[in-house]
């Protein structure tokens, strides 16, 4: 059935008929019946509305033809709707103009580019703020926790070790391998030109012990853990658990960043060492497939170059990368305000400030070792 | 059971329950069209799990569930036939109000731009939220989060609507605010409501019929008109329930 609004003027008088399925599945068309009929009502100044030839009609219907109603009122036509037998609809269409609020354009938060990146900028200060003073009860919380050891969530500390530390190892493990099957065959091709392979073992060492190790099981563990434990905490704070645990006395600091960041500290190290001894044996791997070195002269050659200074160098910076993840999973998960969207955002926002750290600190030790001649 | 040609929705020897677990039986029971139908009990009678049948996330164990222009609810595909508002109001976090409407007109319907503009403003406007639409629901209060939910279960224009516990965690004012707007929706676009609900205001201001459950008897022990029900059942359960007597009930439950 064809949807049309008829419009019989008399003067400034004018009829108006809709006719046709004015609902929801036809809305389109009745939009474009009201835009064909406009031209025609210009200097009216009564228009009567007879519902006798409505089809189907809902609410959809009553909208749109409420909407059209309230503008011929604006403009100085005066409307008059006539039941025609259709007495629901006139009761639909003049609850629709009954309830409408003038003024109401749905358009608040349209906000330019412009305006977004000002926004950002203004609220940076606050940001910086916030993340020191999270730093700040972090540090505090450690010797307070130390002074009240029940105000630790100790007995989580085993389930946190091996949610972070046990099942984390066999995607840290691999990405290892993979790392010094990588350095092994970069060691071969471009140390190989000078003839030079058999300091193919020193720089897997090298590379692996002081920078690659720390670095590669850190961002894995940032991916990984850093995405767990901030959308857990994030997901508590917005279904009111952590306003739960303080009104309860506990301080969420203590209670439940304090086991996370002690867990990463405590399994990221042992991660790193056996992420090395695996990038040993992909280098070894690498090299023997590659050159006529056999495994005994590589294990040799590589213990021959490994000092407890490659070593050290990269467990030291460990733990301060560990704790840098959870210290960022913990804070945007406690700063998540909203709902389920605010949960992804603030997980998304802690692994990448998560992973970027990692390489900022490393950085800086490998800076520091420089200086220290290390 | 005799189905008249006013059924909208008919239940016929339902089973309800999780593997081995029934959690009610022989539920038969219709529910006329343009009427409100109350689905009463206490906690764990299986209310909430009877609705999720009837809007079809569930399959049934037996029995069968007929909604009028349907069919079986769990078997449907395509434009959603009914409208539901959640025990939260369930809005989309990360859209704001205008936005949550629209989604299911710009989803199932060709409608766009300032028709569908119009559309999402009307509804809001219905339900008194059309100064919040560009509000995100994290903004705006529990009861205001409801009214929402419903003015979204309307967009498709749907001719039956199923609540779940509306006024449940809302002040008594906000409460009756929104059993109002329930009652002036039956009235005024003339559909079917089913509610679940507890709340005894709620039911003798907005239902015509209803159905109590008692997980006891893992079924229907009473239905008809509350107001009828509270003044006249001799069932010890059903006249505490619409009493508030805790006495009577647990006496019941012991039997």
């Amino acid at each position: 059935m064809g949807v049309d609004i008829r419009a019989e003027r008399n003067g400034d008088r004018v009829r108006l008929v809709p006719a046709g399925s004015f609902d929801l599945a036809h809305a389109a068309t009745v939009a474009q019946a009201v835009e064909r009929v406009q031209p025609q009502l210009v200097g009216c100044r009564s228009a009567d509305v007879d519902l006798a030839d409505l089809g189907r009609f809902d609410g959809a219907g009553a909208v749109l033809l409420a909407r059209f109603l309230d503008r011929l009122d604006s403009e100085g036509c005066r409307p008059r709707v006539l039941e025609g037998g259709q007495p629901d609809a006139a009761r639909l269409i003049a609850l629709y103009r009954e309830r409408r609020v003038n003024g109401s354009t749905g358009q608040a938060r349209a906000t330019g580019a412009l305006g977004r990146i000002g926004a950002v900028a203004a609220r940076l200060p606050e940001t910086v703020s916030e993340a020191l003073d999270f730093t700040g009860r972090c540090a505090a919380a450690l010797p307070k926790g130390a002074a009240s050891p029940r105000s630790i969530d100790w007995r989580s500390l085993p389930r946190l070790i091996q949610q972070i530390g046990a099942d984390a190892l066999p995607v840290t493990s691999a990405a290892n391998f993979l790392i010094g099957i990588i350095i092994g065959f970069l060691g071969v091709a471009q140390l190989g030109r000078f003839g030079a392979v058999a300091y193919v073992p020193e720089l897997v060492d090298v590379a692996q012990f002081r920078e690659l190790g720390p670095l590669v099981t850190a961002m894995v563990v940032a991916g990984r853990s850093g995405a767990g434990l901030a959308s857990e905490i994030a997901t508590m704070k917005v279904s009111e658990e952590i306003d739960a645990l303080r009104a309860m006395g506990f301080d969420p600091v203590r209670w439940l960043v304090v086991p996370r960041c002690l867990a990463l500290a405590a399994t990221v190290p042992i991660l790193t060492w056996i992420g090395d001894l695996l990038a040993l044996i992909g280098g070894l791997l690498a090299t023997t497939v590659m050159t006529q070195m056999t495994p005994r002269a590589y294990v040799m050659a590589t213990l021959n170059a490994i000092t407890a200074a490659d070593f050290l160098a990269g467990l030291v910076k460990s733990p301060f990368l560990a704790l840098a993840v959870g210290l960022i999973a913990c804070g945007q998960g406690l700063a998540t305000q909203g709902g389920a969207a605010a949960v992804g955002a603030r997980t998304t926002t802690a692994v990448v400030l998560g992973i970027f750290s990692v390489i900022v600190i490393s950085a800086l030790f490998t800076f520091l070792y420089a200086l220290l001649g290390v | 059971m005799v189905q008249t040609s006013r059924s909208h929705i008919i239940v016929e020897d339902l089973r309800v329950g999780w593997g081995a677990r029934v959690l009610m039986e022989h539920v038969s029971f219709q529910i006329e069209r343009g009427t409100t139908f109350a689905i009463l009990g206490g906690s764990g009678s299986g209310k909430s799990s009877l609705l999720r049948y009837l809007i079809g996330l569930e399959r049934p164990q037996a029995g069968r569930i007929h909604i009028d222009g349907v069919g079986e609810p769990h078997r449907y595909e395509g434009v959603p036939p009914f409208g539901v508002l959640f025990q939260s109001g369930a809005l989309f976090s990360s859209l704001t109000l205008a936005e949550n409407l629209a989604l299911p007109l710009t989803t199932w319907t060709p409608i766009r731009g300032t028709t569908a503009g119009e559309l999402v403003q009307a509804k809001l406007d219905l339900v008194g939220l059309g100064q919040f639409a560009g509000h995100l629901p994290g903004e705006i209060s529990g009861g205001m989060k409801k009214r929402a939910g419903i003015a979204r279960a309307l967009m498709l224009e749907p001719d039956l609507l199923f609540f779940d516990e509306p006024s449940a965690g809302l002040d008594p004012i906000t409460a009756v605010e929104l059993d109002e707007l329930i009652v002036m929706l039956s009235r005024n676009l003339g559909i079917t409501i089913v509610i679940v609900t507890h709340e005894l205001p709620s039911i003798f201001l907005v239902a015509d019929n209803c159905i109590v459950l008692d997980k006891t008897a893992k079924g229907i022990v009473a239905r008809g008109d509350p107001r009828t029900l509270r003044d006249e059942s001799q069932i010890p359960f059903v006249r505490s329930f619409f009493t508030r007597t805790a006495a009577a009930a647990s006496a019941s439950q012991r039997v």
